[in-house]
């Protein structure tokens, strides 16, 4: 993550996107004409229904699936007519994924799990490669199940794992696709606290899609909600810090917030600074 | 990603499923194995073969003939014309060969196919003559009993190889010295008359032996009498080793009495020999005789005679055991395509971390190459213990005991079939791993991952 760039500038800039597939005969539009804007170090939600296009939108912005019309730019680059090798750079040096299923690779160790986008990017050697992958999992509280294979692992840890493989190029942008959609409720909040963590400590741009519309309010600093292929709604989230502050969930409900984009609140906002 | 770092993830992905794995490796290694034994049966045969002439005798030795009258081998290399007719091979000619530097003897090679008679057993037998010249210094083999002769008029005497001791019933090579055997036409052994020996009864339970002869000559038949005064050792002398020497006024002799008639004109020889001091100097001497117009074979001819027909064989050896490879080479592609089936999600994974289209193709035919390297390892391995268990097995029968063929080996592995029959296999399995490869490469990350 360039440490040059400052926070509150455009990181991503979706105009007009559209993302259609042919079923046969008919066709589906899962985006249709999205404009989106995301700034560097916020933490965005992205809900709506099954179907409303936020899996397609995650899956545009990581440079998995291409758009069929519009324009997309991260860090001022178009995605759209990019090759696939290029794409693939793209998603090597700029986009961490982490998935509802976790998607380790089921006979690789933990640490191995975490060394892989290293080995796919080939700049460093395996001792690197090692050491990183071992400070990350310490980082995730997983120092000491480096060795275990993914099937040895609860679900929470999984994750956790996969949270680690996600930040191991250090990239600029963090999807996670309901990445506590598998998960008990208890281990699913110390999953999304270490996600938040990331977007506070390490002033992290994350955007996180789920169906979970409380979650995303309650973690997100901004919640946008989708339906039919658009955004419908785009407000701001942050009813964490009143939860963290140990006030209620009620309260925070009437916490006066600005209407806009990415304006975090201010508490957020200094400690992201 | 590094090839390096493509190719250790590729041999993770072999050991997960080791099963699996180690039945196609399995299948590889039948074919490779196949393909080894046949082609090192051909080489194991084409070296016995050649070793036949890998003879000191041999390769010192020029065969002369006369022009114009196509036989021998050189007439199956260089088809039945040899050209218009040369000057004749008679024994001025034969004497005016010895002028030429390097050669220690010329001769004409007389080769009377005779029966032999002693101890009333007979035996077919090639005669060989041999002026005193010829006996130095690289010839004679090793003599177990006796000498050759020392002047050209030795008269009826003979050196006996040692493989004929036993069938004329002698003891040992030293019984042997000073015997007299008896020289005829090949051909009027049948006149012999046959007499089964009695035999005692064999002990209950034990098969009785082959049973013995005893031959009795007819009154009437011409015979030579010859002396026994040399045995040598003909064991491992190959096609040599069952010439009866005879000095050659003697072997002229005795080819006038029974050889063939070989249709020359007087005064000419069939064939003549011309004995060199060392195989170096055979090419100049041979071009030597070319110039002259004369034709001329030596051991070189016959042993690139030998290559060729190998040569041929080993390509229809090679051609059937490729069936094995291929069948495998089906079976590498049914593996990997399983592979790549059951692996979507995975490849979904690995490109969504930034993996690019070649390193997912390099995964997979490294995956097959890797398999097809183990296969031709392991098959290598078992074609060469399986031709040495065979060498084993014919050195335990007796018709092979303690033979050329069996200090040889019928199975032979040449280099270039260990490392071209691992090149190939391993070559060939990454080919079959193409197509499942291409697939997996192309594969759009959004739909692997959503594949379970």
């Amino acid at each position: 993550m360039s440490e040059t760039k400052t926070h509150g500038e455009t990181l991503v800039e979706l105009v007009g996107v559209e993302r259609s597939y042919a079923f046969g005969e008919t066709q589906v539009r899962a985006l249709a004409g999205l404009d989106l804007t995301i700034t560097r170090g916020s933490f965005v939600g992205v809900i709506g229904r099954s179907g409303s296009g936020k899996s397609t939108l995650l899956n545009v912005l990581g440079g998995l699936d291409q758009p069929s019309a519009g324009q997309v730019l991260v860090d001022g680059t178009p995605l759209l007519g990019r090759t696939s090798d290029q794409l693939a750079a793209y998603r090597r040096s700029t986009v961490g994924f982490i998935f509802q299923s976790f998607n380790l690779v089921s006979h690789l160790t933990a640490l191995e799990n975490v060394a892989l986008p290293l080995r796919l990017a080939g700049e460093l050697g395996q001792g690197a490669r090692r050491k990183r992958a071992q400070e990350l999992l310490e980082r995730v509280g997983l120092g000491e199940r480096t060795g275990h294979r993914p099937s040895e692992l609860s679900g929470g840890e999984r994750q956790r794992v996969a949270i680690a493989r996600a930040l191991a190029n250090d990239p600029s942008l963090l999807l996670a696709d309901e990445p506590t959609g598998n998960l008990d409720s208890r281990t699913a909040e110390s999953i999304m606290a270490m996600i938040l963590s990331l977007h506070r400590d390490e002033g992290r741009t994350i955007v996180l899609v789920t169906h979970d519309t409380d979650q995303a309010e309650t973690y997100c600093e901004r919640v946008i909600e989708m339906a039919d292929g658009k955004v419908k709604d785009d407000r701001p989230g942050g009813k964490r810090d009143e939860v963290q502050a140990g006030v209620s969930l009620s309260a925070a409900d009437e916490t006066p917030v600005q209407e806009g984009v990415a304006e975090a609140p201010a508490e957020s906002a200094g400690s992201d600074a | 990603m590094r090839l390096g770092d493509v190719a250790s993830y590729s041999l993770q992905n072999l050991r997960r499923r080791p099963l699996r794995t180690a039945l196609t490796v399995c299948g590889v290694a039948v074919g490779v194995g196949t393909l080894v034994m046949l082609v090192s049966l051909a080489s194991g045969l084409q070296r016995i073969m050649s070793s036949q002439f890998d003879r000191a005798e041999l390769v010192t030795r020029i065969v002369v003939e006369r022009k114009g009258r196509a036989r021998g081998i050189r007439a199956l290399l260089d088809g039945a014309d040899d050209g218009p007719e040369g000057p004749p091979l008679n024994d001025a000619a034969i004497a005016s060969f010895r002028e030429i530097p390097g050669v220690t003897a010329s001769y004409p090679e007389i080769a009377p196919i005779l029966g032999l008679e002693a101890n009333e057993r007979v035996v077919p037998v090639a005669g060989s003559a041999l002026p005193v010249s010829a006996l130095e210094p690289t010839y004679p083999p090793t003599l177990l009993a006796g000498r050759y002769w020392e002047a050209e008029d030795a008269g009826n005497v003979c050196v006996l190889p040692s493989v004929l001791l036993s069938q004329l019933r002698f003891r040992g090579p030293e019984e042997a010295l000073g015997a007299t055997i008896y020289a005829t036409h090949f051909q009027a052994l049948a006149r012999y008359k046959r007499e089964a020996l009695p035999q005692p009864a064999p002990p209950p339970g034990e098969e009785a032996p082959p049973p013995e002869y005893r031959y009795q000559r007819p009154g009437d038949l011409e015979v030579v009498e010859l002396s026994v005064i040399g045995v040598y050792d003909s064991q491992r002398l190959g096609i040599l080793g069952r010439m009866l020497h005879v000095p050659m006024e003697q072997g002229l002799l005795l080819q006038d009495r029974f050889g063939f008639n070989t249709g020359q004109p007087a005064g000419e020889h069939l064939r003549a020999v011309v004995r060199v001091e060392s195989h170096e100097s055979i090419d100049s001497v041979q071009s030597e005789l070319d110039r002259r117009g004369f034709k001329t074979e030596t051991v070189f001819d016959y042993l690139q005679a030998i290559e060729v027909v190998f040569s041929v064989f080993k390509v229809l050896l090679t051609f059937f055991g490729m069936v094995g490879l291929v069948v495998a080479f089906f079976g590498i592609a049914n593996t990997m395509l399983m592979a790549v089936l059951e692996r979507t999600r995975e490849i979904g994974v690995l490109k969504a971390l930034g993996a690019r289209d070649r390193d997912v193709r390099r995964v997979f035919v490294i995956e097959a190459g890797a398999i097809g390297l183990l296969g031709g390892l392991v098959g290598l391995g078992g074609g060469w213990v399986l031709g040495q268990g065979f060498n084993g097995i014919a050195n335990l029968m007796e018709a092979f005991k303690d033979s050329e063929a069996i200090a040889r080996g019928f199975f032979y592995v040449e280099t270039w079939l260990a490392l071209g029959v691992l090149g190939l296999s391993t070559l060939l399995a990454a080919g079959a791993g193409l197509y499942p490869a291409w697939r997996a490469a192309r594969l759009a990350p959004v739909e692997a991952l959503r594949r379970d």
